[in-house]
Formats: C-alpha cells, structure tokens, sequence
C-alpha cells in the first residue's frame, strides 16, 4: 500500500464501506483519511470526463472525493469525503462513477475530450442542435442522485445569538486571539469547522515552548474559563450585511445541522491559508496531493500519503513538510517545478515524474504552488483586496466595517508575528501587518504548454480551455467563469481560481490584480437546503389564519381552503365540490345562507380629522356620508387603479369602520398609516385594526329576516328597520353586537358581528334558528358564484393592474368629487382618457353550453387575431341555470349585446356581450 | 378549490402546554385588552408601562405597542370611540389576541429561535415580529418568563412555531 | 441580513420594516391645476441614488413612519430621522 497508516495512532475501530468493499478505519478520521489509511487512491471521477480522482487535499479545499454516504436508513448524496466524518456502518460510494471509482464504465469519455472543451455545450445550442444532445447532456449533467425519502426528523435548528467578538478559525492565530478577546472582559466566541481545535498548530513542532496538542488544550481551556465560548465543528459560511455571520453546526451523520446566526460587532478572521495547485501535464492524477493536505493527513490522523513523494513547491513552506514526512518515513526528492516543464505519468497512481529529460520514480506527488489566504468571508463583508507581489497572493486590505483578518488569513505566515498580531487584535488594538520571511518563486500556468493540465479539478476545465476562452473573447473573469464553468463546482473554485485568473492574465499579457477575482458569495461551504428554511417550511411557510368557528365547520362537514391566508370553508358536506356548490347557492336563494365573514377587515378610523382622511383616501365621496351609514366604495392607488373594495360605516362623527377586503386587511392598514403619518396630522387621526377582535356571520337569503327575528336582539328588524345599507349596534345575550345591512349577494342580508369568543354561541343559535327553515350554512365557492350572478367583482379576479373605477361604471367621483383624494389625478391622464380601455362586461353563451374558460380572450380579426381582452370569472349559474361570465373587455360598456369570439387554447367560441349583472337587475331582492 | 382540511390539523385543545428541558409554555386566559391610541397615550393610561426588558409584577399592565400606542391588558373598563374630552381612541380588543406564557431557564433561547432579542438591547416598543408573526413579548414576575399577545388567528401558528423549536432545547 | 434603527424602538431586524418610498417628494395639491408631466414626475420619477439616500420606512411592528438615511451600495446605515415633530 502506498498510503498507510503508520505508528502512534490510536482510537476505536470504525467499520464501513467504498463502493462496496469493507474497510476499517478510526475515531477522528474522515471518510478521506481512513480509505487513505487503506491505501485506497482512487476515490472518485471528475464530472466530464469521468478522470479518476483521488484527494487533493484534507479539508475544504478538496474538489475530488465526492461521495453518497449512506447509514442506516439515511442516505445523503454530495459528501465532501475530506470533511465528512467516518462513523461505524457508513456505506459510501463515489458519485460520478459506474459501477466504481476505480472501474467507471464512462471513464471512455475522456477519449472524447476534444468534442467536449469549454462551451461545447453552449454551441450545440447554434450548430447542429441542441435537441440531438440534450437527452445524453441531462443525463450526464448533475452529481449524485437525491432520493425521494425524506427524512424523518430532519429539521435545521435556527437560532440568533450575539457577542463581542467573534473568531473565525480555531488555528493557532484564532485561538490566541480568542484568547486575548475573552481574558480581556470581552464576550468571545471562536468558531472551528473540525471537531477538534489547533488547524495549523497541529504541524508545527512546537509553539511557544510547548508541543502543540499542549498548547491548543491550555488556550481552549483559557478562553472558556474567561467566559468564552467554543463553537467546534462548526462553520462561518456567510457574512451578511450588518455583521451578520451564518454558522453552520454539524452533528454525527444524517442529523439536520443547526444554523446560528451570529450576530458580532466585531469579527477577527482567523481562517488561514490553501495550498495552490501547480499547473502542469496530468496534474489531476490521483496521488498528486497538497503539500498541507499530506501534513495534514499525517498530523491529524496519522496518515501518511505515499512512500516514495517527490515534492514540488515554489516556496519556503514546504522546507518544514519535507522534514515532517521524512521523519515519518517517507523517502522524499524535492523538485523545483520554476525550472522547467513537469509531466506526471501514471493513469490511476503516479509512476514517475518528468522534468527536462530526467525522470523521477514516485508514487506520490505532492504539489504546493504557494499560499493563498482564505479571503472568502473577507469578500462576503465586502472588505477589499490588494494584490502582494513578494507573496504572490491577494491579501486583505482596507477593513470591512469591524472586520480584521490575523494570521496566514491577512498574509501573516509565519508563527510568532501571527500569533502576535492575533493577541494585539483579538483585544482590540490595531495592528500592522508584519514583514513575512515566506519567500516563494512565482509560478502561474503557462499557456501554449503541452499536454491537458488541469485548473478546475471537480469540472474538468484545464488551461486549453482557458486558453479557447480567451481566443474566443470570454476575457473578463465573470465570463471566463460562465463560459468555462471554471470555479462553479461544489468546491467554489478554492483550487482553480487562482490559476485560472492567473492564466488569463497571462494571455491578455496583464497583471494577476489587473484581472481581478470573481465574486466570493456564500456559502463558503455546501450546506444543505434545509438550513435556509428551518421551521418555514410545508404548511409554516405562510401559516394560514385561524377562524373562530373552525370547529364548527368542520363538525358541519366542510372542505376547508386557503382564501387570502384565511383557512375557511370552501362548502359543507359530502358529495364534492361540483355537487355541493349549486345546492348550496340554490338554497340561498330560495331560503337562506349562513355565511362565515369573520375575516372581513374590521379597521377603525377615529378622531377631529377622521372624517377629511377617509374621505381622503377613498374614491368616493365620505363626507356626506351620515353616522349610522353604509357605503361602498373603492380604494384607489395613486396611480388611479382600484387597489381596494368594501364598505365603510360612519359609527359616529368622529368614527369611522372600513370593512375592506378579507385578504387585503394587512395591506390596507398600512396604506392608511402611511398616508395617516405623512402628509396629515396623525395627532389627528388614529387607525385601529380590531378585525381580529371581531367574528362577523352574515344570513342572507330572502328569510333570512325571518332568522334574524328569531335572535333576541333587542332591536327593530322589520321592514327596513335597519334598511339598507345601514349599520346599528345592539345586545344579544349581553354581548354587543353589530348588524349591517349590507349584501354580497343581491339578496336581503345581515352581516352580525360579535366578540370572537362568542362567535360560536352566535353561530348555534342562528343554525339553530335557520335549519327548520330551510336555510344552512355556505360555503365560499357558493358565495362567489352568487357574487358573479349579480356582477359584484373581486379585486384581483375581476380587475387587473390597470383598472380604474370608471371602467367598472363608477364614474360619478372622477367628475364630480371637489376633494382632493388619493389616485385622483391620474384619473384624468391621457391614459385614463382612452376610449379603449378594458371594461366590465358579462358575457352570456346558450344554456346548454360549457361555461367559458377563465382566461380566455375575446378576440377580433379572422386571420390576424387580436385579443379586445379576457374573462375575469366564469361559472354556470345554478340560480339561471346557464353559464354566466364575466370579462374586461375594450370598450366593453359600448358593445352591449354585440357577439364576440372567445378564444382558448386554439379553440374559438361565439359569446354574447351584456350587462355583468346577471341576476336581478333592479335589486328588488335586495330591499325585500 | 381542494379540499385541505386534513392537511391543517383541528385547532388544539387551549389546555395544552408545551414541555421540554428548562422550558413549560401555556395559554393564558385575557379578560380584557384596550387599545388607547393618542398623542400623550403612554402618559393618560394610570396601568404600569411595559416595554423591552423590563420585567413586570402586576397583572394589570399597559403594554407600549407604540409612539402614541399602548394595549391596557386587565385595565378598567372603557367605552370604545373617539374620546374627545381625552384625546384617546379607544378600542376594546379583548378577543383580537392570543397570550401565551413561557418560563423555565431556556424561554429566552426558544424565542430566541424565532426572533433577534437581547435583554441587553431595551427598546421601547414590545412590539415585534416572532418566527414571522407579528407579537408583543415581555417579561413577566422574573426575567426567565416572557408572555407573548399574537393575533389570534395566528394563535395555532405561533403555538406550531414554539413547540416545533422547542424539539431542539436540550 | 440588515439592522435598522427605528426612531422609537431602537435597532430592529429588516424584516419588520417595509419601504414606502424615497423621501423628498410632495403631493401636488391635487386640487389645483396640475400638468400631466408633473404628475407623472411625482408618480414615477425615482432618483435610485448609488451611495448615500434618504428613504421613507415604515416600521410595520410599531407603524412608526420614518426617513432612514443609508448607503445603498455599503448597506451602511448613516441614521434615522422621526417624521413626528415633536418627537423624543
């Protein structure tokens, strides 16, 4: 075996599988270190062309080792195999990959490289067609599969938290400035996405005199007893606006990770540096790995990657891993890749490494083309970049609001000046960035080099597809970026974007910062879906609102719907919706309906200027309007469309009771803020939104005066007493009640409205007193069938973004209101003026036809059709026993009576245009 | 329309309580709640002020809802209109709420699941928003028992909220 | 995710706050004669200024109108101004 675990380690064996055959690995190693202890290589396929792959790094950085875990009943796709952690049972399989890693039967692919460059897929879009390829794109397109099992219990934790100081990066320069925040009295809190702390400490000999598991145990146990808090396993994966940091804590395998949104007002970034790749020919074989990443291995899980390595580095780094990986073993040659062109050779392992006409045996490559600070979270925060020649590398510069990077994150390679800066910073005093001694030869990709090397590993984008890019003027990083999909792979591009901007600049014949980076956006690390969401999710997503009388409809059998957020009783009883909705309309017509209303808005208007305000912000005229009165009335948006409508009651001079649409309550109440607050006296005027206070119940049908009489209401409800649109407050059972004589339905109706907790007694006694009447409960379909038999619209339904008042007949307050009132002047636009707007219509069809669909045009012309406009609402009409609709059409008032064609889904329909009141013109019914 | 009357779980029954380590929520019973809005309301109510975090004994409060705002919660009776002589509209709204009360050692962390709160950071107002829904939430007796009024429409929505939150106190 | 400071609770999270419009415009006295052009420029010219704006909020928990002054382009929030005049 090549790699192998060597002496020392210790930890409880862990059983598991890759692609099917058992290994064994140990406490703390990832799924990446215990098939390296294995001596497994090969541990995925790159996505095109089907490459094998095996790790290039140990941590968040690696681009190849993608895996599907299952355990248990658990299966989740897309598991980075360098973070996730190994646990007894676990079953993984490489994602892009059949039947395995090692023996993928697409592996042939990569024959094809040539017809699949950059953009191949965005010109089979121009030549031949992309309908030829699309099936096997699709098919190819996308890593590991998601199961349709969902879950159980599966459900992210979300919780909000603050502190002082937050550190990112449990490393060397995190702990120690987490240390110096949280013994300077300041509330700390470091952040760690291994489970144990130390990162870069872990490689070094010793710290400060002490070995470095010593010197990690002593700082963690300085910043908790300081009062500090230690988040481990846990990872900064966004910084949003105003400090906002996202955390995500993971827990063992398959449970739902916890988002903690951390708010900080200060945030010291701690989170180091990555080994670059190098550029050269077959630079993606397995076995060629990170300098770090083999440290690592060896450090963290006692891993050691290979045998016979020749290290490749352009920088002072890699002086300690030599003696490192010596001391464990490891016969190493040091190779100066700034020399001369390098050449792997090898398909599934290196065999040997070849540079001018020398060649080296190896099995394993380790490559480091310099540091690249983790400058991620820094771009999140919108903190700016500025470009190090003697580093090579784009380092943090002038500091987001309350943000400082230490250490290898700011540059700071070395151990004692960032431990340093990482104290003076972590209590809050600024630092200067130190000189570094880290020395390096630069080293960038060299277009027009031989052979295929590798920029982006996971989406297989090499410098020749740089190289067609730029050839084919995708020269700007953001489009180099789209075209070659370089840096858009679940690692996002913490391997190639340095590469690839670099050899872009070398083809334009510009310098590295004058090319600039892409965007960094979080999240730094995949994270799942569901930590977005967390609670909002299904049915919490937009909790429906809950009517007091839901037990009652459905003790009474009712199919409930969602009705602008309400849930409320689509219609009652079995037989389904086709059966139910004309008997129910039928028997309010004949007897009576008894109707839930109760989320009618219920907004009072109150104080001196009441009166000009609501006669402000409706279309109508309310200043003649008498206390104890009704009227309807529309809301207008300063654009002059018809934003609201309902009925308004005067319940005295200086009271007002705006009853607007149910689903319009929330919008409606601030409407009337915003207006009450600027440009009136909101001393003077006061909005009370008591809609939720109130159950409203509403009988309606010719007896439905006989019901109410049979209530003991301690008021006059014969004949006109109340009349019409009128309003009056009374007692029933010593509860004050509201009755208003208003109708959605053209028949005779009463609105009551009674303190919610009672609105079950009140219910009772009207069913009580309806059902040997004849008379039951209605439903909301049945309701806007009735609605539309009389030519009463629904906002939104029955009007769009453009109409205005007059296009439904209100004309009245555009000519004649003196007042100033919302929406007016644009009443009076040119575009308000044209003689063809849209207006309301019905539409009649023969008896026996279908109903009309909604949403079909009414169109004019035999050949070049054009739409006049649509239908609104259409319903076959139990009370007529015809199909009624109702339609915005141009000029629709002028075209009464002319037949029109009505256009759907290519088929074409003749149609009758009429009066959009259907039922009772005169409204004889509705004084009955 | 479908029908969804099986997707929406029945309202509960208002004797239950939510229990979970360090934490027990329970519906309260309101008599009455009046909302006095006026430009010198917060000085005409006699009821003790509320807002955020303070932490109050009495069980007749005036909760600050806001600048010219407050909700008499167990005040005195008053007649709903426009009270010229006062200044004040008045609205009984004994019903438009839900209260419900949390208390134990992890009330803050829950609601702190739903909402941005610091009982170091005061504010003037109770008035927010939790998990989505519109509250007032203060203290009350001790600073580990937070009541809560939401619409009462929402009431099964909040409840929803809390219990499935507190399945993550441990 | 953005703090706002709202004039009479204090810094609230940004979903409680809805943006009414930016600040600065009047409403022509409709009762007067009012050209069209003018009335269009009080509907729809907007400035969408990069850099420091001033906006009118609503604080929709409390209902409190206010201006609030930020940067549009670095999310900063430079402060908050009370639409009310005697407001403390």
């Amino acid at each position: 075996m090549t790699s192998h675990r060597v002496s020392g380690a210790s930890g409880a064996p862990l059983k598991f599988t890759f692609d099917g055959k058992p290994y064994t690995g140990m406490e703390g190693d990832t799924l990446a270190s215990a098939l390296l202890a294995n001596g497994v290589r090969v541990m995925g396929r790159s996505f095109k062309y089907h490459r094998p792959r095996g790790p290039w790094s140990a941590w968040v950085d690696d681009p190849n080792a993608i895996m599907t875990v299952r355990k248990g009943a658990v299966e989740l796709p897309n598991c980075p195999a360098t973070t996730t952690y190994l646990e007894n049972g676990m079953n993984a399989k490489a994602v892009n990959a059949y039947p395995s890693a090692a023996f993928d039967i697409k592996g042939g692919l990569d024959l094809f490289h040539r017809w699949l460059g950059a953009g191949f897929y965005y010109k089979t879009f121009i030549w031949p067609n992309w309908h030829l390829f699309e099936p096997a794109i699709r098919k190819m397109a996308g890593l590991g599969h998601v199961t349709d099992k969902v879950l159980d219990g599966y459900s992210a934790d979300q919780i909000h938290d603050s502190c002082e100081v937050l550190i990112i990066g449990g490393g060397p320069a995190g702990l120690a400035a987490a240390r110096a925040a949280a013994e300077a009295g300041l509330n700390a809190c470091l952040v760690e996405d291994h489970k144990s702390l130390g990162g870069g400490a872990l490689l070094e000999q010793t710290i400060e005199g002490h070995a470095p598991t010593e010197w990690v145990a002593a700082h963690a146990q300085a910043i908790t007893e300081a009062g500090g808090r230690i988040f481990t396993h846990a990872t900064a994966y966004g910084i949003y606006d105003h400090q906002l940091v996202a955390i995500i804590e993971n827990g063992s395998f398959g449970t739902a990770p916890r988002l903690r949104r951390m708010r900080a007002n200060r945030i010291v970034l701690a989170t180091g540096a990555l080994d670059r790749p190098i550029t050269f020919t077959n630079n993606d074989r397995p076995g060629i790995m990170s300098v770090t990443g083999a440290c690592t291995y060896l450090a963290q899980h006692k891993v050691l990657v290979g045998r016979q390595i020749t290290l490749v580095s352009n920088n002072s780094y890699a002086d300690a891993a030599e003696a490192m990986l010596s001391a464990a073993g490891a016969e190493i040659t040091r190779i100066a890749p700034t020399v001369g062109p390098i050449k792997a050779i090898g398909l599934k392992t290196p065999v040997a490494l070849t540079q001018h006409d020398r060649t080296h045996p190896v099995d394993t490559i380790l490559a480091s083309g310099g540091q690249t600070p983790l400058v991620h979270l820094w771009r999140h925060a919108g903190g700016k970049l500025t470009w190090c020649d003697a580093r090579q590398a784009f380092l943090p510069d002038s500091n987001p609001v309350n943000m400082v990077a230490v250490g290898a994150a700011n540059g700071t390679f070395e151990m004692e000046p960032a431990l340093e800066e990482a104290r003076t910073v972590g209590k809050g005093d600024p630092s200067e960035r130190a000189e570094t001694q880290y020395h390096l030869t630069p080293l960038w990709p060299s277009p027009g080099s031989e052979g295929r090397q590798w920029i982006d590993f996971q989406h297989d984008v090499t410098l020749k597809d740089i190289e067609l890019a730029a050839r084919e003027n995708y020269v700007s990083v953001e489009h180099l970026k789209r075209y070659t999909t370089l840096g858009m792979a679940s690692d996002q591009g913490k391997t190639s974007n340095m590469a690839g901007l670099a050899a872009m600049a070398t083809i334009q014949n510009r310098l590295i910062p004058e090319v600039g980076t892409t965007t960094f956006r979080p999240p730094f690390v995949p994270v799942p879906i569901e930590i977005y969401h967390g609670h909002h999710k299904s049915k919490h997503w937009h909790p429906v609102k809950r009517l007091a009388l839901e037990a009652e409809h459905r003790a009474a059998g009712a199919a409930l719907g969602e009705y602008g957020g309400w849930l409320r009783p689509a219609w009652y009883g079995t037989g389904g919706m086709a059966a139910r909705v004309p008997d129910e309309v039928r028997m309010a017509r004949a007897s009576a309906g008894i109707f839930d209303a109760s989320p009618l808005g219920k907004i009072e208007v109150m104080g001196p200027d009441a009166e000009a305000f609501v006669n402000f912000i409706y279309y109508n005229t309310i200043t003649t309007l008498a206390p104890g009165r009704i009227r309807y009335g529309f809301m207008l948006s300063e654009g002059g469309v018809v934003y609201d409508d309902g009925v308004v009651a005067r319940l005295g001079p200086e009271r007002f009771l705006i009853s607007c649409s149910s689903s319009h309550v929330d919008g409606v109440r601030t409407h009337l803020e915003a207006w009450r607050q600027d440009g009136n006296d909101p001393d003077r005027i006061f909005v009370h939104d008591t809609t939720q206070h109130w159950a409203t119940i509403t009988v309606t049908g010719p007896i439905a005066r006989d019901i109410m009489a049979a209530l003991d209401l301690q008021t006059d409800i014969s004949k006109d007493a109340p009349p019409h649109m009128s309003f009056l407050e009374t007692i029933w059972q010593d509860t004050p009640v509201r009755i208003a004589r208003v109708s959605f339905s053209g028949d005779l109706s009463f609105e009551v409205s009674i303190r919610r907790s009672r609105a079950q007694d009140l219910w009772q006694a009207l069913m009580k007193a309806g059902t040997p009447l004849g008379a039951g409960p209605l439903g909301l379909e049945a309701m806007a069938v009735m609605r539309a038999e009389k030519g009463y619209i629904m906002i939104g339904k029955d009007t769009d973004g453009e109409t205005m008042p007059h296009d439904l007949g209100f004309t009245a307050p555009r000519d004649k209101k003196s007042t100033a009132f919302v929406g007016d002047r644009s009443l009076h636009m040119a575009v308000a003026n044209d003689p063809d707007r849209k207006q309301l219509v019905g539409l009649s069809v023969s008896a026996g036809d279908a109903m009309l669909p909604i949403g079909a045009h009414v169109v004019v012309g035999a050949i070049r059709q054009r739409s006049l406009g649509y239908v609104t609402s259409s319903y076959v009409s139990p009370t007529l026993e015809r199909p009624i609709a109702l339609a915005l059409v141009e000029k629709g008032a002028s075209r009464m009576g002319e037949t029109v064609n009505v256009w759907h889904l290519g088929e074409t329909r003749e149609a009758v245009i009429s009066s959009p009141v259907f039922f009772d013109p005169d409204g004889k019914r509705l004084h009955a | 329309m479908r029908d969804d009357s099986k997707r929406w779980p029945a309202p509960r029954d208002p004797g239950d309580v939510i229990e979970a380590p360090g934490l027990s929520v329970k519906k309260l019973h309101v008599s009455q709640l009046t909302l006095l809005s006026g430009r010198r309301a917060l000085h005409q109510t006699k009821l003790p002020l509320v807002a955020w975090p303070d932490v109050v004994t009495s069980d007749s409060l005036a909760v600050v809802l806001r600048r010219d705002r407050v909700m008499e919660v167990n005040g005195p009776a008053r007649t709903d209109g426009w009270d010229n002589t006062e200044s004040l509209a008045i609205s009984d709204v004994s019903d438009a709420y839900a209260q419900v009360e949390l208390t134990g050692e992890n009330a803050l962390s829950l609601l702190r699941r739903g909402t941005e709160l610091d009982p170091k950071i005061p504010s003037r107002s109770t008035a927010r928003l939790c998990f989505g829904l519109g509250v007032s939430l203060y203290r009350f007796r001790d600073d580990t028992t937070f009541r809560l009024h939401v619409a009462s429409a929402h009431d099964e929505a909040l409840w929803h909220a809390l219990s499935d939150a507190a399945k993550h106190l441990s | 995710m953005q703090l706002f400071p709202c004039p009479f609770c204090g810094w609230r999270d940004e979903r409680e706050f809805l943006f009414i419009a930016e600040a600065g415009k009047e409403r022509p006295d409709t009762t007067q004669k009012i050209s069209d052009e003018d009335w269009a420029r009080y509907l729809h010219s907007i400035r969408n200024d990069k850099g420091a704006v001033r906006e009118v909020w609503m604080h929709l928990t409390c209902g409190e109108l206010f201006i609030l002054e930020r940067d549009s382009v670095t999310m900063e929030v430079i402060g908050s101004i009370a639409l009310r005049k005697d407001a403390a």
